[in-house]
């Protein structure tokens, strides 16, 4: 065997050697770096990787996944990873771990640096919002309002203006306001008709004496007909109105006595709604336990989804083929995996255990169902299982949760300088039970935990009393129980929250109403009593005032009427007394003030001269200082 | 500088030594093999293996299996073909399911139809690698030998007498 042979394969056999000893662990931490990058799309650290042949075993040095969206935070860090390969399932290219120990697995440690990666990821799905649309929609619905809005409640059930004695009485009010103005406009319209009537009767003074009979005749007509409308008018009036005032006031009455009888049916209506009242309360806390349960169950489906589907090779060419196999085994099998280190309940680190089975690429070839089985020590252990069961076509995930949590967890309803409601709950003991398949989920999540320090405070002056009283009853309340359901798609389940904190927080409402209700009756009844007399009194005041005055106005005008119609009619009768005209003309207040002061010296001159007629000599004696002026001028 | 070179130049010579046109033409045709192979799988390791358990030109070899896995996708298609056909002969399947069940060769991933169908391409075209490189290299050696002298760094890393032995093979 000659040297020349020897050395090449000597050289190759040395390479493959110091490939083995010193290349191989680095190329498949490499490996193990790029593929764990790829999934969690921020930088992953392995310390070191060490593999051994005989028998076939690894062993990996501490591992820091960073996480994505929190820079500068790990999503998941452990000291020690080791497992055992079975060889000869290897040996068939199958990678069965009898048993692997996962030490000092720790979540959301900080990093020295931000832990991105300098380039963005390929990634197939995009990735879904923090917070699933589900959950924004509860948290945005819950209200903490629902304490003042009921304070409110209490207070618009004695509310003036929901009372019927108001509207009735408003309604009135407004109505009769309408008719005096209407009938007003009437008797200034008639008025009107009364003016151009008296400017008839002036201009008929002028012309010819046959001109003047002729307006004074249509003057007469017009004053008939004008004379007639007012007193139909009148008539109208005085038989209409007082019968419609009369039933107005049988209205209000009648309102008033359904006010009374409602007002003790709407305050014992009055009642908190117990779904909001529970919502409001523990709400947020639950059903942010709901979606911390639903996202342990997404990922724990996720990385089993990964073993069951590992990443295709870059060069994965042409088709493989497969053919039976006596012995069938799944190409990768965890049977089982020791787990511990420390988790954070509640901002506590706790430490925990736990066990992994039966995680398999082929859970029908395997026929096992995967089952991870964890609890945390501490004050609040934690007991965790999960089982996914991909046996069947229809891969079923169960999942379920006990702890308690000792720490207090204080309850607020209402805004801290309006109406408030403040309580603690403690020693919660949570019990979770959540199903997913297919994209659905059902399940429930139930606490039970020990009320108390409740405080009840109000700035509403119709809601103190109230306060005291609902507090008083609230500390009865020792314990609390509610329950979390959840069905349909996973991303927009139908939740609903049910407990008795809200049944008995109403009942508690409800035992002080019943204290409080026949004083709020009283004070609620007085005032419906007081607005209605107050808007009777009003009423009787303006029907008294105004229509007096109405009947007033229209009495005078009528009055005007006549004395112009009597002027008329005499003035076509022919019988005309110019002494009676003139006193009648005068007496009508149909003549202007000028024409007044005309007509009364035209009068003093007329009886002057019958005064004088009737008595010759005193009168020629009276005039005659007069004549022998003139004459002897 | 002469104690740095003297490994390089003796690891050389090692390599270069079967220098015989039938060793040069073997390298050749198991280079033409294992470049036909795709890489990844135990069929490559073993044909690596065999390859240099054999007394063939191991610079040629890995030079044309470097050369010719670059060509070799151009030949997928045909080796798919050739491998699937293979893979569901009904003649065949006890064979492959027997195989199949052995250990080990679940690695050689002779159940995938390109390596299959490329390992018989590669097997086919052995022999005539063989026959028809050798008198290539029978005739071009001698000119390549003294071409290569010309250049000082062939006749520092691998020494004149090694040129000599080239131009003494015929």
């Amino acid at each position: 065997m000659r040297w020349g042979y020897l050395i090449p394969r000597f050289i190759l056999v040395a390479l493959l050697w110091g490939f083995m000893a010193f290349g191989f662990d680095p190329l498949v931490r490499y490996s193990a770096i790029q593929a764990v990058q790829s999934i969690t799309g921020a930088k992953a650290d392995i310390d070191s990787l060490e593999t051994a042949f005989f028998p076939p075993t690894a062993r990996v040095h501490h591992v820091a996944l960073a996480s994505a969206d929190r820079p500068g935070t790990n999503l998941v860090e452990f000291d020690d990873l080791t497992f055992r390969v079975a060889g000869d399932a290897l040996l068939r290219r199958c990678y069965v771990v009898e048993e692997a120990r996962l030490t000092g697995v720790r979540f959301g440690t900080p990093r020295s640096d931000d832990g991105q990666l300098p380039w963005e990821p390929e990634s197939e799905e995009e990735s879904g919002p923090m917070v699933p649309p589900w959950l924004q929609d509860k948290l945005k619905n819950i209200g903490h309002e629902w304490l003042e809005e009921f304070t409110q409640q209490a207070k618009a059930q004695i509310d003036p203006n929901r009372l019927e004695t108001y509207r009735v009485g408003n309604e009135v009010y407004a109505k009769w306001d309408g008719r005096f103005r209407e009938i007003q406009t009437t008797i200034e319209t008639k008025k009107a008709q009364l003016e151009e009537l008296q400017r008839q009767i002036r201009t008929a003074k002028e012309g010819e004496p046959i001109d003047r009979v002729q307006k004074y005749l249509t003057a007469a007509q017009n004053a008939d007909i004008l004379i007639r409308d007012s007193r139909t008018f009148l008539t109208q009036l005085q038989a209409s109105v007082p019968q419609e005032v009369k039933q107005d006031f049988a209205r209000l009455d009648q309102a008033q006595k359904n006010d009374r009888e409602n007002i003790e049916e709407s305050i014992r209506m009055l009642k908190p709604d117990a779904r909001r009242i529970t919502e409001s309360l523990l709400g947020e806390e639950m059903y942010l336990q709901l979606d911390k349960l639903l996202s342990w169950a997404e990922l724990a489906r996720s990385y089993v989804s990964a073993v069951k589907a590992p990443p295709e090779p870059e060069r994965g060419r042409g088709t493989d083929f497969e053919f039976p196999i006596l012995n069938p085994t799944p190409r990768m099998l965890f049977r089982k995996m020791l787990l511990d280190g420390e988790l954070l309940v509640g901002n506590v680190p706790t430490p925990f255990r736990g066990i992994l089975t039966d995680v398999s690429s082929d859970p029908k070839l395997h026929g096992r169902p995967s089952l991870l089985q964890a609890t945390t020590g501490g004050q609040t252990p934690v007991e965790f299982l999960m089982r996914h069961d991909a046996t069947t076509e229809v891969a079923v995930t169960d999942l379920a949760a006990r702890f308690t949590d000792l720490t207090e967890h204080a309850l607020a309803a209402g805004r801290e300088n309006g109406d408030r409601l403040t309580a603690s709950l403690q020693n919660l003991k949570w019990n979770a039970e959540i199903t997913m398949q297919e994209g659905q989920v059902t399940g429930q999540i139930d606490v039970s935990s020990d009320f108390g320090q409740p405080v009840f405070q109000t700035t509403s002056p119709y809601a103190t009393a109230l306060a005291g009283l609902t507090q008083d009853t609230l500390q009865s309340i020792k314990t609390v129980n509610a329950t979390v359901r959840i069905n349909g798609p996973a991303l927009h389940p139908h939740v609903e929250m049910t407990s008795d904190l809200g049944q008995k927080l109403v009942a508690g409402f409800e035992t002080a109403f019943a204290a409080n209700l026949p004083q709020m009756k009283q004070q609620a009844i007085a005032m419906v009593s007081a607005y209605a007399n107050e808007r009777r009194q009003d009423l009787s005041a303006k029907l008294g005032g105004r229509y007096g005055e109405l009947l007033g106005d229209h009495e005078k005008l009528m009055k005007s009427l006549d004395d112009a119609r009597t002027l008329a009619m005499n003035l076509r009768s022919g019988h005309v007394d110019p002494n009676e005209v003139y006193r009648t003309v005068s007496q009508t207040g149909l003549l202007s003030e000028k024409d007044q002061q005309k007509a009364d010296k035209y009068m003093g001159t007329v009886n002057q001269v019958l005064g004088g007629a009737k008595d010759p000599d005193a009168a020629i004696q009276q005039a005659l200082p007069v004549l022998k002026k003139k004459l002897f001028r | 500088m002469l104690f740095i070179l003297r490994p390089i130049r003796l690891t050389l010579r090692a390599v270069l030594t079967e220098a015989k046109p039938g060793q040069l033409a073997l390298g050749f045709a198991m280079g033409v093999l294992i470049g036909v192979v795709p890489k990844s799988n135990l069929i490559a390791v073993v044909l690596s293996f065999v390859l240099a358990s054999l007394r063939a030109n191991l610079a040629i070899a890995a030079a044309t299996a470097l050369v010719v896995s670059f060509v070799a996708g151009y030949l997928d298609p045909l080796s798919d073909r050739i491998g699937s056909w293979l893979l569901t002969h009904p003649a065949l399947q006890e064979t492959w399911t027997h195989l199949y069940n052995q250990p080990v060769m679940p690695w050689t991933d002779f159940n995938n139809s390109i390596v299959l169908g490329s390992l018989v391409i590669g097997l086919i075209l052995v022999y005539p690698a063989f026959r028809l490189s050798r008198p290539l290299f029978a005739k071009y050696t001698v000119k390549m030998t003294v071409w290569a002298k010309k250049f000082w760094l062939t006749r520092l890393l691998l020494g004149v007498e090694l040129t000599d032995r080239f131009a003494a093979v015929n």
